[in-house]
């Protein structure tokens, strides 16, 4: 009521102000819902306990098997697109100034960017329309009543799967990209294939290796996260479920590429 | 009735005062082997405080005790229609779910107590197709079983006669009253099955607004001030009064 009493300058800063500390308080917010998830599941025994580990498996097939196929093709795609460029444009660049480029840019960069593009797309939009359409058609308040943890049963387990599907994925990625698209552009552009290949894998090193598992970790608990937190905001309406899907979505594309900024700058 | 030193009451509740939508204040006690019915001109109210009384909705006040659940175990049943089995998993794996989550037994063992469960309410259709392609009637024996996998000794139902198969009826009374009588079991049952009430009830709560009153049996209630109002009104057939 206040707020319709105001002049039209000073609700529009009033929007912004309040949209702004929702924006804010977004990446907080979320931290805590996969703190809770996480602790819950713990505190039910984690993988000791064989409902979790049935759940949890059961996610990490779902997450990891079936975007397989296409991050391998996009993988293969972009070690040639990337590769491709360099070695035909700048051929007096030896194996050993490029190979650490493309291991920073395919392996680190690139990667796991792509693979969480890929992993939002499909497991994110599909976990997130599922669980809302539980909260929806009223299921998950069914198994509240028998006593059974939303966040141990359903959140976690996702959020560790695709924690674990994209980390395995982006190593599949990078893999395809170095092994199989950097040879494919070397060998059409100099005639040579393995060299490079080689060179680039000789270049890894420890501190970007764990750089590379951690960032991806934390890119699959973003992914899975937000498309959990978003689907049990869902109250009433079936509109609300793609509303829902496409917030995650974004939020948690925006906050896959600020991660990725973040660790660019510390690690650099 | 004097009850017996171990006979507890499983449901105490002591000037209970319900949130909005449910008004008044209710005072009742429910035993092992009672079936009480709740009834009422508006499904809001009864429902709410039926959610209530199985203290998934805070009261204002009073005091409510229900079997005490252990290490989290809830000992309650809860059917509502309108918390449906989950679409993501078969009719089995739903019935199997409390016991594979409290119990942590293992597949098989909460597989064969599932199908047995299922055997006992009398659900004759199949076991692995998911709830979209039940019956109305199969899926309201699901989530009686579901509610049952535990073994609660008290059971709570939401209107389980929201059936537009009148033939279906009879199945889940029969089920409803076997749990009272046979497996010992107090039930609260919310319903305007009047028919239902007037056969088995052993004790009436009539909910009108701010108006809440119990009466041991549906002769006391049918010749309670303001009922003939709610029974003439009542879609179901009401019971004749009983000489």
């Amino acid at each position: 009521m206040a707020d319709k009493a105001l002049p039209g300058w000073k609700s529009v800063t009033g929007w912004t102000g309040r949209r702004s500390f929702r924006l804010a308080g977004y990446p907080v917010d979320l931290s805590l819902f996969i703190a809770h998830a996480l602790r819950r599941w713990v505190a039910r025994g984690h993988l000791r306990d064989p409902l979790n580990r049935r759940m949890t498996m059961a996610q990490v097939l779902e997450a990891g098997v079936d975007p397989l196929p296409a991050i391998l093709i996009v993988g293969l795609l972009v070690g040639f697109s990337f590769a491709a460029p360099l070695v035909a444009l700048m051929p007096a660049l030896a194996e050993s100034e490029l190979a650490p480029l493309l291991l920073r840019v395919i392996g680190l960069e690139l990667g796991p960017l792509l693979t969480a593009t890929v992993l939002v797309g499909r497991a994110g939009r599909a976990m997130s329309v599922e669980l809302a359409n539980m909260q929806l058609h009223g299921e998950s308040r069914g198994l509240q009543r028998l006593g059974i943890d939303l966040y141990a049963f359903f959140a976690a387990p996702r959020v560790i799967a695709t924690a674990i599907a994209q980390l395995v994925l982006s190593t599949y990625f990078t893999t395809v990209a170095l092994v199989g698209g950097v040879p494919l552009a070397s060998l059409l552009y100099t005639g040579e294939s393995g060299g490079l290949a080689l060179a680039t894998l000789s270049a890894v090193e420890t501190g970007e290796l764990a750089v590379f598992i951690v960032k991806n970790l934390v890119f699959g608990l973003v992914i899975s996260g937000a498309a959990c937190f978003s689907a049990v905001q869902v109250r009433v309406a079936p509109t609300e479920v793609p509303q829902r899907a496409q917030q995650a979505a974004t939020n948690s594309l925006v906050l896959v590429f600020v991660i990725n900024a973040l660790v660019i700058g510390l690690t650099l | 009735m004097n009850p017996a030193r171990n006979d507890r009451p499983l449901l105490l509740a002591e000037a209970l005062r319900p949130k909005p939508p449910a008004a008044g204040v209710l005072d009742i006690e429910c035993r092992r082997q009672t079936l009480t019915v709740m009834t009422g001109p508006r499904a809001d109210e009864t429902s709410a405080w039926l959610g209530t009384l199985a203290g998934f909705v805070p009261a204002v006040s009073g005091t409510l005790q229900l079997p005490e659940a252990a290490n989290g175990t809830p000992r309650i049943g809860y059917v509502d229609v309108a918390t449906p089995l989950l679409s993501t998993m078969d009719v089995r794996m739903n019935v199997m779910l409390p016991r594979l989550y409290h119990l942590g037994e293992t597949h098989g063992a909460a597989q064969r107590a599932a199908e047995k469960l299922l055997e006992r309410i009398g659900y004759a259709g199949p076991a692995d197709v998911p709830p979209a392609r039940l019956s109305p009637l199969e899926h309201r024996q699901a989530l009686l079983a579901r509610a049952l996998a535990l073994d609660p000794p008290l059971v709570f139902l939401d209107e389980p006669f929201t059936l537009g198969d009148v033939a279906c009826w009879e199945v889940l009374e029969n089920s409803i009253a076997a749990l009272s009588e046979n497996e010992q079991r107090a039930v609260v049952l919310v319903t305007r099955n009047l028919d239902f009430a007037a056969k088995v009830a052993d004790r009436l709560v009539h909910v009108d607004g701010d108006r809440v009153s119990v009466h041991d049996s549906w002769d006391a209630f049918a010749r309670a001030p303001g009922a003939s109002a709610f029974l003439d009104h009542t879609p179901f057939r009401a019971g004749e009064v009983r000489a």
